[in-house]
């Protein structure tokens, strides 16, 4: 059963990206649901289940455009490895964990758009600048609404050194 | 194999960590029908219920509004349709007289988007309308726009448009006023640029592209883009042309997907469930109320 919280996460937060993430997007700028849950269980489980679920979780986004099979996979396992890495250094307040989220999501979209639109570096740089940074944001202050709802609900947001948040 | 098993065993996250990047790249690496094939056969049965259920959950809100702003395009449509229908009828009696060829007209199937892939980047829709309704890969999918995309993938009963706003479907274009013809290449947002222009065509800010018709797929003549800015390249031997395409990708709702010719009298214009429909709508709204 331990797989069961990962994917009832999983599916809850692709579900909310499918459904929530368009209709309050601003313009092109929209919240990564998906880049929330990754930090967040990156956070909690360490490292490596970290970059396992990032990867797993990549991989279902990439089928939807599968294209570029594998891009949100890579981009995921770095977000899910960094988080975790993050997460066993310290034990994040409101203001490090803005921080933390807003900085996941902006390293994320950066390797995206490079990727993605390789070789073309001008149209990269103009997402980077008009896309990701402001869409960067929007997921650091979801990122942080979805962390205070579950620390509401009595969910604990314990970082892999063993601290809890409450 | 022991030095293998040390490093893991020190290093374990780290190995993990470049085990899963290498998978990724391996992947982004495989060639392209290769990666459609995978994500073809997991993505129809097992994401399409899910994105079903959270479109028709999200749609709700919007029904009353629609309605009230459907109910309004319809008055104008009806009163619209009678004048058409007597241009219809004097056109056709004027082409007989005229003895000219029977004209072909394409069928514009509309379909609703059900939904769309999860991507940083939205270049996938997924519609309602499938193999069942004549919907074959590769037709193109048009919005009120003009050009919207073309279909990826179809499954008996749903179909995915892969739009131009993504990085690998460009598109032969020529220029409405002048006839230059180029490829129109996505960019940024709905931002593109047509590329292979002489330096010495005749191409400005203004002018519209329309589908060249080239390769077969997409018809010639429908709108894709307008120009916005045109500039020489610095060896002076081709233009930079920059246009945009009038279309909203990311509000798209409902598109229509063009199948095959028919002769023009068939089209949908004269469908008689339409014709049923508009008879009722003109009843309802007749003196009486």
């Amino acid at each position: 059963m331990r797989w069961l919280l990962p994917v009832l996460s999983a599916a809850l937060f692709l579900a909310l990206q499918a459904a929530l993430a368009s209709r309050i997007a601003i313009g092109a700028v929209a919240p990564d649901f998906v880049v929330v849950c990754a930090v967040l269980f990156g956070l909690q489980k360490g490292p490596i289940p970290g970059a396992l679920f990032g990867f797993a979780i990549g991989l279902v986004v990439d089928l939807g455009n599968p294209g570029f099979l594998g891009l949100n996979a890579l981009t995921k396992t770095v977000v899910g490895y960094a988080a975790g890495r993050m997460g066993s250094a310290t034990s994040p307040g409101s203001v490090v964990l803005f921080v933390v989220f807003l900085v996941a999501a902006f390293a994320h979209d950066v390797v995206y758009y490079i990727l993605y639109l390789w070789p073309g570096v001008g149209g990269a740089f103009m997402s980077i600048v008009t896309i990701a940074l402001p869409s960067a944001l929007y997921t650091a202050v979801i990122g942080i609404a979805v962390e205070r709802i579950l620390a509401l609900l009595g969910a604990r947001v314990v970082t892999a050194g063993g601290k809890a948040r409450r | 194999m022991r030095l293998f098993e040390d490093v893991f065993h020190r290093h374990r996250d780290r190995t993990v960590f470049a085990v899963l990047i290498a998978a990724s790249l391996a992947l982004l690496a495989l060639p392209e029908p290769v990666q459609l094939d995978v994500a073809r056969g997991v993505l129809d049965r097992a994401l399409l219920p899910i994105q079903r259920v959270t479109t028709l959950l999200y749609d709700y809100s919007d029904v009353r509004e629609e309605n009230e702003r459907l109910r309004r395009m319809v008055a104008t449509l009806v009163l619209e349709r009678e004048r058409l229908l007597q241009f219809r009828d004097e056109r056709e009696r004027l082409r007989r007289l005229a003895e000219f060829k029977e004209e072909q007209t394409r069928r514009l199937v509309p379909a609703e988007v059900i939904g769309r892939d999860l991507d940083r980047i939205q270049t996938n829709l997924i519609i309602d309308k499938g193999a069942g309704d004549g919907l074959r890969e590769r037709m193109p999918v048009f919005s009120y726009g003009g050009l919207a995309g073309t279909l990826s993938r179809v499954f008996p009963e749903s179909a995915w448009v892969q739009l131009l706003c993504s990085k690998n479907l460009p598109i032969s274009c020529v220029d409405k006023r002048s006839r230059v013809v180029g490829v129109l290449e996505w960019r940024h947002r709905n931002l593109f640029e047509m590329k292979h222009v002489g330096g010495n065509e005749d191409v400005v800010a203004g002018d519209t592209l329309l589908t060249s018709g080239f390769g077969g797929t997409i018809p010639k003549g429908f709108p894709v883009a307008i120009v916005t800015r045109v500039a020489t390249s610095a060896d002076g031997l081709s233009l930079r042309v920059d246009a945009y395409s009038p279309i909203d990708f990311l509000a798209l709702e409902e598109v229509f997907v063009m199948t095959e010719e028919i002769p023009w009298e068939r089209s949908l214009f004269y469908d008689e469930a339409d014709t049923a429909l508009m008879r009722d709508v003109i009843l309802k709204a007749g003196p009486g109320r």
